[in-house]
């Protein structure tokens, strides 16, 4: 090795170790009205601009940990009454359920709770709605005409449907749409359910993004998602012909699904963070998701998602979404049951 | 070629050996003290759906094992042994399917050969099989493993003395028969140690399990990792069955020959004739499905996104990404050959009981899952100021990594031949000077390229750096992970061309240039 070699790896060590001390020290700053520490299950490319402002607002240093709801949950737990967290913002209310059933969530502020409509907000209070997502159909219009398209979501496990169906069993979100529909129909409809995807062959995939490239190219005709994934592919490849089926208002197929927040018990900035959850059900930022994530506002008076069919009612399901977080474990086992994961 | 007489060791030695153990012994004891807590383990345990699962797991692993095991050695081979054309970036290129992270190799891979993928929309071939279940897994995992293998067995050829092939050769040796009794031998150890590293990392695997849809034990604990009971179970097993194979491939490699280094004389090669061609052709084509393939389909990523006017993320930061991973990965590489190095001195010179132990522990928490080791940190250091620091995140790369670090730096102790050490005694050299002059000279490739391995992989891990950063702290893989969960696919695969990138430069300046067969 020469020495110039020697020279560089030099400077890049010691630029290294620079770094750890600089680190270690600085931007441990509280903003003038104080500072708060949140969890995020949402991740920052999302939801980032979102709490910068928040920040530039309210005059609070907001510290955000971004990962993934399930192992925040997961971390959560683990941290017990020693969590740094203040405010855990899940994607979906499993995660959320499953923290709550730890007790480790207070209750919110009656007021946050209020602004949403209450068949959005966990029943013991613990967790309120914050954006929704609307579970679709993804199909691919040079693959099937609008005619052939499914009426129920149901009708996907008939015998007699000819259309292949693509899932992400291991998604929140498909997890929490089996769990309503036990909630709806029972256990036993529910294994039938799926029990018949599995006989009509259909295919899982490890996230919607890749069931949806699935559809693209005629891999399976139906994808089950979540509505806004689409919306995101198509921008990044308009030669994309794959569009968003909406079941009809209270088919269990357009189950309106919400990402959700809570405080935890040990909160040290309690106002804080009362202060950013009711931020983030402000017209504003209700106004961001529809035009940023292109998710369903929750607030009453705020435009959905432009380009996205208007729901007339944003029905939220007619049962306590409290249950949808309880009932993972069982989904989980009724999901393996029926074959879709072993 | 003899060993020397293994010693117990005294005091210090069972000391050092007790220390490193119950470090490296923490994820397992983590799992254990959860265990307790878990209702009914063995109904999980003996669940016909487990066995399978774990079948599943262990013919995986074997494959892919053998898979790469023969493509790692023949690359090797070419590269460093025979006139193969392009020799110099061949060297640089070899090794760099290991820092494709598995979920974005895989998802490459899926989207190239899927029916309707871009082979069949590009140009017309339904006929390519589909890359999914098992030999699906397979094809992915060999693809970014076989350096596992590579990198040690070429590091071992570079360094084999040529005389000994020039003596069986003078002894009128066939070239099989050379291969088999003067060249086998003395690859044996680097192979066992590779190919321990690609099981190891098969059954640890996730990304690429979950996008081909194929049932391991790890896709087991990430997927059911809300379903405690269950999740703690698999972790334990696959833990288990990691301690046994680390023990088994050590036991193995004590009966091995010792290896002789001789680092200063160029390695021998082999004129192929027309043959370097074929070799050429062979070389190519395993590098266009590790390497041009991933590549290819995330330009493409970026290309497609690019022209269709793509939306690309406001918050991610190119350049602090870039270097935040950059340090990141060196000091963490730094560290861990540093920790190791009392360890790997002792199972060179003074190999005993605890050592052994120690080295299995080490080898085998290379295998747990990275959401396991990152929840026990967060068990031990919660509450701390150390919680959330650079420091427990750098610990739990080393916690999760030496184990590709153990082997390469025993090899190295082991290789430096001990009458360099008598000749320099008589001549009146002080234990400290005889090892600055003569160890860590000796040492320095083998320590590198030790290194090198644990740099690779802190630059993909994901799971404890997400949970376990400070604050803000972004990371190459954080990003892609941020930006390909929302679809962001311009953005990750920007990303990862850079990742790749980066891992190249950085192999190349630490590891390869040290190289003597410029």
């Amino acid at each position: 090795m020469s020495h110039r070699t020697h020279y560089l790896v030099g400077i890049f060590c010691a630029a290294a170790f620079a770094s750890i001390a600089v680190a270690g020290c600085s931007d441990d700053g509280v903003g003038e009205n104080g500072s708060l520490t949140v969890y995020a299950g949402r991740s920052e490319e999302l939801v980032g601009p979102l709490i910068e402002e928040f920040e530039k607002e309210s005059g609070i240093d907001v510290k955000v940990l971004y990962g993934d709801s399930a192992s925040l949950a997961l971390q959560i737990k683990e941290e017990g009454e020693q969590s740094p967290a203040d405010v855990f913002y899940a994607q979906a209310p499993g995660p959320l359920g499953s923290v709550a059933g730890a007790d480790l969530l207070q209750p919110l502020d009656s007021a946050l709770l209020a602004t949403v409509p209450s068949g959005f907000v966990a029943a013991d209070g613990t967790w309120v709605g914050v954006s929704g997502r609307v579970r679709v159909a993804v199909y691919d219009t040079e693959n099937l005409e609008e005619s052939e398209l499914p009426a129920s979501v149901l009708d996907l496990a008939d015998p007699a449907s000819d259309l292949s169906v693509g899932i992400a069993p291991t998604n929140a979100s498909f997890q929490d749409f089996v769990s309503a529909m036990r909630v709806e129909l029972g256990d036993d409809e529910t294994l039938l359910f799926l029990e018949g995807l599995v006989e009509n062959g259909v295919r899982t995939y490890p996230n919607n993004t890749a069931v949806i490239e699935a559809v693209g190219r005629g891999e399976v005709d139906l994808g089950l998602v979540n509505h806004y994934y689409n919306v995101e592919l198509t921008a990044q490849d308009a030669s994309l012909t794959t569009r968003n089926h909406f079941f009809p208002s209270g088919d269990l197929g357009s189950l309106v699904l919400v990402s959700g927040a809570s405080m935890l018990k040990t909160a040290t900035n309690v106002a804080q963070g009362t202060e950013f959850i009711k931020f983030l059900l402000s017209a504003e930022s209700q106004r961001f998701f529809a035009t940023e994530t292109f998710e369903y506002p929750l607030v009453a008076g705020v435009e959905g998602p432009v380009g996205q069919p208007v729901l007339t009612e944003m029905a939220p399901p007619p049962f306590d979404l409290v249950e949808l977080g309880q009932q993972l474990d069982s989904t989980l086992a009724l999901i393996q049951q029926a074959g879709l994961v072993s | 070629m003899s060993r020397t007489a293994p010693r117990t060791g005294g005091a210090s030695a069972t000391a050092i050996a007790v220390t490193s153990a119950t470090l490296f012994a923490l994820p397992f004891g983590y799992l254990v003290l959860k265990l307790l807590a878990v209702e009914g383990p063995w109904t999980i345990v003996s669940d016909p759906d487990t066995l399978d699962t774990v079948r599943g797991s262990l013919l995986l692993a074997v494959a892919v094992t053998l898979c790469a095991s023969t493509i790692g050695v023949s690359l090797a081979w070419c590269v460093v042994r025979t006139n193969l054309p392009g020799r110099r970036a061949w060297r640089v290129l070899v090794p760099l399917p290991l820092v494709i992270p598995s979920f974005v190799g895989a998802h490459a891979y899926v989207s190239t050969f899927a029916p309707g993928g871009l082979l069949e929309s590009s140009f017309g071939w339904s006929w390519v099989p589909e890359v999914r279940g098992f030999w699906g897994a397979v094809f992915v995992l060999t693809l970014l493993s076989y350096p596992y293998v590579y990198l040690p067995v070429a590091a071992r050829l570079t360094s084999m003395p040529p005389s000994w092939e020039e003596s069986s050769r003078l002894l009128g040796h066939r070239p099989l028969a050379m291969l088999r009794t003067v060249v086998w031998p003395q690859l044996a150890t680097s192979l066992l140690a590779g190919a321990t590293l690609v099981f190891l990392y098969a059954i640890s695997d996730f990304g690429a399990v979950s996008f081909v849809q194929y049932d391991t034990l790890t896709r087991k604990v990430f997927e059911a990792r809300l379903d405690r009971d269950r999740s703690i179970v698999f972790s334990l097993l696959l833990g288990t069955i990691a301690l046994v194979i680390a023990a088994a491939s050590l036991r193995a490699s004590r009966r091995m020959p010792n290896i002789a280094a001789a680092p200063m004389r160029k390695p021998l090669r082999y004129r192929l004739g027309r043959g370097r061609w074929w070799a050429l052709s062979a070389v190519s084509t395993v590098m266009a499905f590790a390497l041009a393939i991933p590549i290819g389909v995330l330009s493409w990523w970026v290309v497609r996104g690019t022209r269709s006017g793509g939306r690309r993320s406001s918050v991610v930061k190119l350049d602090e990404a870039l270097w935040s991973s950059a340090w990141i990965s060196v000091v963490a590489a730094a560290a861990t050959v540093a920790i190791v190095l009392p360890l790997a001195w002792l199972a060179a010179r003074r190999p005993g009981r605890s050592v052994t132990a120690a080295n299995v522990v080490m080898s085998a928490a290379f295998a747990l899952p990275g959401i396991v080791i990152a929840l026990s940190m967060v068990r031990v250091f919660v509450g701390t100021p150390l919680y959330q620091s650079y420091f427990v995140l750098v610990l739990s790369y080393v916690l999760h990594f030496a184990g590709q670090a153990i082997g390469a730096e025993t090899a190295a102790f082991a290789s430096i031949p001990q009458r360099l050490h008598e000749a320099a005694r008589v001549l009146g050299a002080g234990a400290v000077r005889r090892f600055v002059t003569i160890d860590l000279r000796l040492l320095v490739p083998g320590l590198a390229a030790a290194g090198g391995l644990v740099l690779l992989s802190v630059l993909k891990e994901l799971p404890a750096t997400l949970m376990l950063r400070p604050i803000g702290f972004n990371t190459l893989a954080t990003r892609i992970f941020g930006t390909a969960e929302e679809a962001l696919l311009l953005d990750a695969g920007r990303l990862s061309l850079v990742l790749i990138g980066l891992s190249g430069v950085l192999t190349w300046a630490l590891v390869l240039r040290r190289r003597v067969d410029r």
